[in-house]
């Protein structure tokens, strides 16, 4: 296999800057999960990591003649940084890539924490916020409890509705699928922050441990999703989008996707841990101890020594890097083979289709049927 | 775990059930415009070879 003769640059820069939670939610790949390399690092990136960051971050930038890169805020619970230090690694990110490279900040949180003081230091370094939120309060207790065991989802709505004063910062919101909550009542419910975009993840499974299902013979997490699709459509009020549903509708129509976790083309994301570290898919980290170490950090490396790291080139690889039975499906344009993690097994590592693969056909074919049932031809650019 | 996700028939193969039309175009329609926006956005972007973003991010990372 040789990788495309244009390696993609990162445009997307995830810093770990807090590594440790306020709260545990049970499928957590950071905390929770096979690999636990969190108890070895700082609980909250330095100013100096953050700097050098930010000097590889606008290198890389320059290198490679982009306007700006996206740096996303991230965890554990970032807010656990604090706001006065958060200050300090937001400037000092900001200071360190040259005025030239816009940097657009984005910051992915629990909620429970948010305050009107934290809301002032976004609106002055223009971070954007997301919320981790698995839907109503009986939902999102399944596995977003505290160390206590009791539910953070009243802390977590008070965040979201503070965010919502202030609406211009409300990036949106993120849930995980658990197939014992009624799709349509999460959705219904999310909606009603009136988010501009919500996404769901699926819970992270391998073939060694695959995702629960009640019945292995029901593509049941397609079916899930289905279910938020066409109630999704029936909302003409709402007008948030759903970052999975539109990605499926866009590969669908030949435009590229905006998240690793589908399509064919690399990935542009990379992670810097919170000593600086880094790592290409962190939530490799779910898959076994060690997956998702390079032995790379910002202060000796280049993200363009980076781009060149045998565990990443197989990003550059397209549908070869694929299991056989997947590169001649004809929805692989769309699933691109499914999340990484996913396609694990300790006998043929990546080279799997996902453990999802029954539940992206179906709910591939239902969105694409749903376009050719309202006269868009799926294959085509967009009516 | 109980799952909330009702399928047609169990063991049977599973046939996708298009939703009804109506009104529900309103939604695709606002889809079609921002997918137009992302096509433009690819077209005009000078480099072209790379895709989204972190799984745990939510906005979008073009233009850039």
């Amino acid at each position: 296999m040789t990788p495309r003769e244009n390696i993609a640059p990162f445009r997307s820069f995830i810093l770990k800057v807090a590594n440790r939670c306020n709260i545990d939610c049970d499928y957590c790949y950071v905390f929770n999960s096979a690999d636990q390399a969190w108890q070895r690092l700082p609980a909250r990136m330095s100013v100096d990591v953050a700097q050098a960051a930010g000097r590889r971050i606008g290198e890389h930038a320059v290198a490679h003649g982009l306007p700006g890169a996206h740096v996303v805020l991230h965890g554990g619970e970032p807010l656990l940084a604090g706001p006065r230090h958060m200050a300090d690694l937001l400037g000092v990110v900001r200071e360190s890539v040259p005025a030239g490279v816009e940097v657009r900040f984005e910051l992915q949180t629990n909620g429970t924490l948010l305050t009107e003081p934290w809301l002032d230091l976004f609106e002055r370094y223009e971070v954007v916020v997301g919320v981790s939120l698995d839907g109503p309060p009986s939902a999102n207790d399944r596995h977003r409890l505290t160390h206590a065991s009791r539910s953070s989802a009243a802390s977590a709505v008070r965040g979201i509705d503070l965010l919502r004063s202030r609406p211009h910062l409300f990036a949106g919101v993120l849930a995980v699928v658990d197939l014992a909550n009624d799709p349509v009542e999460v959705h219904d419910y999310l909606a009603s922050f009136e988010p501009p975009v919500i996404d769901f993840g699926l819970p992270h499974g391998t073939h060694d441990e695959p995702p629960h299902r009640g019945d292995p013979s029901v593509p049941e997490y397609g079916v899930w999703m289905s279910r938020v699709y066409d109630a999704w459509l029936a909302r003409p009020e709402d007008r948030h989008g759903i970052r999975m549903l539109e990605d499926i509708v866009a590969l669908s129509s030949g435009v590229r996707g905006s998240v690793e976790s589908l399509g064919l083309a690399p990935p542009t994301s990379v992670v810097i841990e919170s000593d600086g570290t880094i790592e290409g898919v962190d939530t490799l980290r779910s898959v076994e101890e060690g997956a998702s170490w390079l032995g790379l950090d910002v202060f000796r490396q280049s993200f363009d020594e980076v781009l060149h790291h045998p565990k990443l080139l197989h990003r550059q690889y397209g549908k070869a890097a694929l299991a056989e039975q997947c590169q001649s499906c004809p929805l692989v344009e769309v699933c691109g083979g499914g999340y990484l993690p996913h396609r694990f097994s300790t006998a043929r590592g990546y080279q799997n289709p996902s453990v999802y693969c029954a539940d992206l056909e179906y709910l591939i074919r239902h969105v694409q049927d749903s376009l050719r049932w309202h006269g868009w031809d799926p294959a085509a650019p967009p009516p | 775990m109980l799952s909330r996700t009702s399928v047609p028939t169990p063991h049977a193969p599973v046939t996708p059930v298009a939703p009804e039309p109506t009104q529900s175009s309103v939604v695709l329609d606002r889809v079609a415009a921002r997918v137009r926006q992302r096509l433009a956005a690819e077209r005009t972007a000078a480099n072209s070879t790379g895709e989204g973003g972190h799984q745990a991010s939510l906005i979008w990372t073009w233009p850039l």
